[in-house]
């Protein structure tokens, strides 16, 4: 996980204890750039590595624990997981909420892994598909197709390994 | 019938019998972060289970003839429980996962009424 130090004045430091809220919001900016907190989840997100550091996840696990057949599935498994808390936004799904859509890309295999892909999003509302569970829902339609696209062979190497 | 009694025979009742019969470990997920623990330990339950009913035999997805089915379940936290089955045969929905469909629409249903709780916690472990 990517870590900044937060230098402050003793100004802002008096502000702060104080209570002031607009000072914390200042000495942030002035420390990652405005831009950092504008950039939506979708731009800012375009790597592994990007996911990682915007979940603070640890890197994957190496899954030892399971029969060795197993271990590349649940990798790409924790892959897809993390993916979906990153463009979530740390928001957990909650599945019992059937106003609440849950977003998931559909993939065409095309008879050959070179010509899998996206094929659209699809949502569900108050049924489950045995496995898909909440971890791997999107909460918006438009973060399931981007995430379908930018991380295609992570969503693949799940699906067929 | 008697066919029906063979299958029957060799089905698995619970996660230990499933266990016994797809001949895997039980294994510790502690190397995973520990709130994601729930939800890897009954995935790799239902990756069982499912292995042990469908007698290891593994999905095709490049044969579209091969239809593959799925439990679907309707989500209420008093009564979670199983609406219909649904198959696929060139189309995956992620999170479908290609270890966790069975061959026939019998086996489907009888996967999820049985192993009701594993699929549960899968969906909100």
């Amino acid at each position: 996980m990517k870590t900044k130090t937060i230098q402050i004045s003793d100004t802002t430091a008096r502000q702060l204890y104080n209570g002031n809220p607009s000072a914390l919001k200042s000495a942030l900016e002035e420390t990652f750039g405005k831009e950092f907190f504008q950039k939506p989840v979708e731009e800012r997100i375009n790597s592994f590595e990007d996911v990682l550091s915007e979940t603070g996840r640890p890197s994957v696990p190496d899954f030892s624990c399971v029969p060795e057949d197993l271990r590349d599935f649940f990798k790409a498994t924790y892959k897809c997981v993390v993916i979906a808390e990153a463009f979530n936004e740390g928001e957990r799904i909650d599945i019992y909420n059937s106003d609440k859509y849950r977003h998931y890309p559909y993939f065409l295999n095309n008879g050959s892994a070179s010509a899998f892909g996206l094929c659209h999003s699809a949502y569900v509302c108050t049924y489950s598909g045995a496995g898909s569970g909440s971890r791997l829902s999107l909460l918006k339609s438009e973060n399931a197709k981007i995430v379908g696209e930018k991380f295609k062979n992570e969503f693949r190497d799940m699906l067929s390994l | 019938m008697e066919k029906q009694d063979k299958l029957k025979k060799k089905r698995p009742e619970t996660t230990e019998e499933a266990f016994q019969l797809a001949g895997r470990p039980v294994v510790d997920f502690s190397n995973v972060p520990e709130d994601l623990r729930t939800h890897f330990e009954n995935y790799y339950k239902g990756i069982v289970i499912t292995e042990a009913l469908n007698e290891k035999k593994k999905p095709d997805w490049d044969n579209w003839k091969e239809k593959k089915w799925r439990a679907w379940f309707r989500m209420s936290a008093s009564a979670f429980g199983l609406p219909f089955t649904h198959y696929d045969d060139a189309y995956s929905i992620a999170g479908s996962g290609s270890r966790l469909v069975n061959f026939d629409e019998e086996t489907a249903e009888y996967s999820a009424t049985q192993f009701k709780d594993v699929w549960k916690e899968i969906q909100i472990g």
